[in-house]
C-alpha cells in the first residue's frame, strides 16, 4: 500500500488516492476513485532515482507515486522485473565501471580509432574532393601569406626536373608537382597540398646549402602526400572537435574547441614523423643520405631562434614567459628527435659509388 | 495547497521547486553515455528520453511533477535528418557551387518547418497532471519568424536582431497552450532592445579593456612569422590561447549570464497562461557564479562533473520561477480537460520530429 496522486488524463483534477498490488492487478482506491486494472495493462514508468513514478493506464490515467521503497516492494512481489538499464543506473559499482570503461574508449577511439577511420575515408575520397579542397586552401593563402615566386625560370626547372627524377621509396608511388611561391611573411618553408601539390618557398631555396637537402624536404612532403595526411588531419580534426563538442558542449562550446587543438598537435607529430621515414626511404633509394634532411632542419631551428633573439624589439621584456610558452607548445623538442632518427637513417646508406659527401 | 477559503481573491503564489540531485543524475548519465558509445551514437536518443525524464519529474509545482513522453525512435529519426542536413550544409559548397546554392535553398525551405515541428513534439510529449501542452504555430508564422529573422538580422549588422527575438518568442510562447488554456506573450520589442543594448555596451566595455589587458600581459608571444615553423595549429594555438583565455572566454561567461538572467526574466515576467503570471527573476550575479564555477568544475574533471553542473543549473532555474494565480489554481487546474483532438492530430503526423539536440 503506497499513497499516490491519481489523474484520470481528461482533467488536471488530482485524486489522493492509495495503490496496492493484489493478486497481479493494480488497485487504486480513494477520492471517489476505485480502479482495478491487470497488472499486465499498466505501464511502469523505470526508476530514476527519487523522481517520482508514474504507473500509465490504457485509456491516459495515470498515478504518481513518490512512496519508492512500498511500490518497489508490492512490485517485486507481484513478480515485476527492473530492467538492466534501471538496475546499472542506480549501482555505483557500475558508474565505476562506466567511468573506466568511457576513458577506456574515448583514449582507444582518440589513438586508434579517429586516425583509422580518417585513413580510411581519405584514401577512398574522389579525387576532386582534394582538388577542390587544394584549390581553396592555395588561393587562401595567396591571397594572405605567399607572393610570386623570385626565381628565375632555369633554377625552378632544374629543380622541378630533379625533383621528378627522384626514385619513389620501394612502398612509395606519390607524383607530385612544385608549386613555387616567396613568402617573407612565412620564411623558409614548404607545405603539400591534399591533392599533392607541393608549395615550394624560395625562402627555403635559398637556406638550403645544396639541392639534396631540398629534394629532402619535397621528399617528406610526397610523404604528406602519399598518406593522404592533409585531409586525414581535416577529418580528423573535425571528427575530435564533433566528439568533444558532444562531450562538454553543452556547458561551453568554447571549452570544446580549446582542447581540440591541442589534442591534434599529438597527431601531427604523428604524421611528421611517417613523413620524415618517408622521406628517408626516398633519398636512401636515391642515394642521398638522409641527414641532409637534418642539416636543413638543424639550421632551421639555428635560425628561428637566432631570428627570435634579432626580433628582440617587439619582445620587450617577455623572454622568460615566451620561452616557456614555446616549450610547451611548439616543436622544438619534436625537432631534435626527428633530427637525431634522420641521422641514424644514414647507416641504412648503401657504400657510396662515385658521390662524394663532401660538397 | 492551503488556500484561505474565506479570502478568496488573497492567492497564494506557486514556486517551482527542482528536486534532482548530481549524485543521482551522475548515475543515470554516466550508464547512458556508455551505452550511446558503444552503440556508437545511437542509443543518445533512449538516454535524451530519460535525459528529459529526470529533470521533468523532478520539477514540480503545487504538489505535482511535469512527465516527458518522447519517443525514443522519433528522437533518432530527427537526429539522422539533422545529421543529413548538417552534413548538406557543411560539404554542399565543396562538391560545386550548384549544389552548395541547391542545399541552402533546401535548407531555407525545411529548417523553419523542422524547427515548427520541433516545438509542437517538444510541447506535445509534455504532461502535468495527466494534460499535455501543446504548440499550433503556423507554417507560415515559422517562415516569417525563423527565416524572416534570419536574414533580416545578418543583412542589418544584426540591428533587427532584438525585434526579430521578440517576435520569436511571441510566435513561440503565444501559440503554445496548456489543456484549453493559452498563453500568451506580452514583452516589448523596445524591452528587448534595452537588455539587448546594454548587453552590447558591456560587450564594448569588456573586449575593450581585456584586450588592453591581454597587450600588457601577451605582447611578447604573437607569432614571428619568420619563425620557419609550419603555419600549423602549434603556431595558431601560440596565438589564440592567451587571447582565447584573457578576452574570449570571460567576455563570453559574463555576455551569456547577463543576458540569460535578463533575458528569461524578461521573457517570463511577461507570459501569461491564460490570466495567470510568472514571476521570474534570475540574477546574472548569480548565474555568472555558477557559470564561471562550473566552467572551472567541468575542466578540473575532464568533463565528468557535468552531471552536477545541469542539475546545478536547473535547480538555480525552476527554483526561481514562481506562478502568480489570478484565480484559485486548485479550481482552473481542475477543470482543465484535455484537447482529445489535439492528440491524434499531432501524434500522427507523419513529419513529427525533433531535430533539437
Amino acid at each position: 500500500m503506497s499513497a499516490a496522486a491519481y489523474y484520470d488524463g481528461r482533467t488536471a483534477r488530482r485524486h489522493e488516492v492509495q495503490v496496492s498490488v493484489e493478486s497481479g492487478a493494480l488497485l487504486v482506491l480513494g477520492d471517489g476513485i476505485q480502479r482495478r486494472e491487470p497488472l499486465s495493462a499498466v505501464r511502469v514508468s523505470e526508476r530514476l532515482g527519487q523522481a517520482p513514478r508514474l504507473l500509465s493506464f490504457s485509456d491516459g490515467a495515470h498515478c504518481e507515486v513518490r512512496d519508492h521503497a512500498a511500490l518497489e516492494a508490492a512490485l517485486a512481489a507481484a513478480g515485476y522485473r527492473q530492467g538492466l538499464v534501471e538496475r546499472l543506473q542506480r549501482s555505483w559499482r557500475a558508474a565505476a565501471l562506466a567511468v573506466l570503461l568511457c576513458a577506456g574508449a574515448a583514449f582507444i577511439a582518440y589513438r586508434w580509432g579517429i586516425p583509422l577511420a580518417a585513413q580510411l575515408i581519405a584514401a577512398r575520397l574522389p579525387p576532386a574532393v582534394s582538388r577542390q579542397l587544394s584549390d581553396s586552401t592555395l588561393q587562401a593563402l595567396d591571397k594572405i601569406w605567399l607572393e610570386p615566386t623570385k626565381l628565375d625560370a632555369q633554377r625552378r626547372a632544374a629543380l622541378s626536373r630533379g625533383f621528378a627524377r627522384l626514385h619513389p621509396p620501394a612502398e612509395g608511388g606519390a607524383s607530385a608537382t612544385i608549386e613555387f611561391r616567396s613568402s617573407p611573411k612565412l620564411g623558409p618553408n614548404a607545405f603539400a597540398l591534399p591533392d599533392g601539390r607541393v608549395v615550394l618557398l624560395d625562402q627555403l631555396v635559398t637556406l638550403a646549402a645544396n639541392d639534396d637537402e631540398i629534394y629532402g624536404v619535397l621528399a617528406h612532403e610526397l610523404g604528406h602526400v602519399h598518406y593522404h595526411h592533409g585531409m586525414r588531419m581535416l577529418l580528423q580534426g573535425s571528427a575530435v572537435a564533433l566528439l568533444l563538442t558532444a562531450w562538454v558542449g553543452d556547458v561551453s562550446t568554447l571549452l570544446a574547441t580549446l582542447p581540440a587543438g591541442l589534442l591534434q598537435a599529438h597527431y601531427s607529430r604523428d604524421f611528421e614523423a611517417q613523413a620524415d621515414d618517408y622521406a628517408a626511404a626516398t633519398l636512401l633509394a636515391n642515394g642521398i643520405p638522409p641527414s641532409r634532411l637534418a642539416d636543413l632542419l638543424q639550421r632551421l631551428v639555428a635560425q628561428r631562434d637566432g631570428g627570435n633573439k634579432d626580433r628582440g624589439k617587439d619582445q620587450g621584456g617577455n623572454k622568460d614567459s615566451d620561452g616557456e610558452m614555446r616549450s610547451y607548445l611548439s616543436s622544438h623538442p619534436a625537432t631534435s628527435e626527428r633530427i637525431l632518427r634522420l641521422r641514424q637513417a644514414d647507416r641504412l646508406l648503401p657504400p657510396p659509388q662515385g658521390w662524394s659527401p663532401g660538397r | 495547497m492551503d488556500f484561505d477559503q474565506t479570502q478568496p481573491l488573497r492567492l497564494e503564489p506557486e514556486a517551482v521547486r527542482f528536486h534532482g540531485k548530481g549524485s543521482e543524475y551522475f548515475q543515470i548519465w554516466i550508464v547512458n553515455l556508455l551505452l550511446s558509445i558503444v552503440t556508437l551514437g545511437i542509443y543518445s536518443a533512449w538516454a535524451k528520453v530519460r535525459r528529459l525524464q529526470y529533470f521533468y519529474r523532478n520539477t514540480e509545482l503545487a504538489g505535482s511533477t511535469f512527465e516527458y513522453h518522447g519517443q525514443p525512435l522519433t528522437i533518432l529519426k530527427g537526429r539522422v535528418v539533422g545529421l543529413l542536413l548538417l552534413l548538406v550544409y557543411r560539404f554542399g559548397f565543396q562538391v560545386s557551387l550548384t549544389v552548395g546554392v541547391l542545399s541552402l535553398l533546401l535548407l531555407a525551405a525545411l529548417l523553419p518547418i523542422l524547427l515548427r515541428n520541433s516545438l509542437r513534439f517538444r510541447l506535445y510529449n509534455s504532461s502535468y497532471r495527466g494534460l499535455r501542452f501543446r504548440f499550433t504555430g503556423s507554417a507560415a508564422g515559422a517562415y516569417g519568424v525563423f527565416l524572416g529573422g534570419f536574414f533580416g538580422s545578418i543583412f542589418t549588422l544584426y540591428l533587427l536582431a532584438p525585434l526579430f527575438h521578440q517576435l520569436f518568442k511571441e510566435y513561440q510562447h503565444g501559440n503554445s497552450w496548456y489543456g484549453r488554456t493559452r498563453f500568451s506573450f506580452h514583452a516589448t520589442t523596445s524591452q528587448f532592445y534595452g537588455i539587448y543594448g546594454r548587453a552590447f555596451l558591456i560587450f564594448l566595455g569588456l573586449v575593450i579593456s581585456l584586450s588592453i589587458l591581454a597587450g600588457f600581459l601577451f605582447h611578447g608571444l604573437l607569432p614571428h612569422p619568420a619563425a620557419g615553423a609550419k603555419p600549423d595549429i602549434r603556431q595558431l594555438l601560440r596565438f589564440m590561447l592567451p587571447l582565447l583565455l584573457v578576452v574570449y572566454l570571460p567576455t563570453v561567461l559574463l555576455l551569456s549570464a547577463y543576458l540569460g538572467a535578463r533575458l528569461q526574466s524578461l521573457i517570463w515576467t511577461n507570459t501569461r497562461l491564460g490570466e495567470h503570471r510568472f514571476e521570474y527573476r534570475l540574477s546574472a550575479r548569480r548565474l555568472l557564479w555558477i557559470y564561471v564555477s562550473n566552467f572551472l568544475a567541468v575542466v578540473l574533471t575532464l568533463g565528468f562533473y557535468s552531471p552536477w553542473a545541469a542539475v546545478r543549473l536547473a535547480r538555480y532555474h525552476a527554483d526561481h520561477m514562481t506562478l502568480l494565480p489570478a484565480s484559485p489554481l486548485q479550481g482552473f487546474i481542475a477543470d482543465q480537460p484535455q484537447d482529445v483532438g489535439a492528440i491524434g492530430e499531432e501524434a500522427a503526423s507523419v513529419f513529427d520530429i525533433d531535430i533539437s539536440f
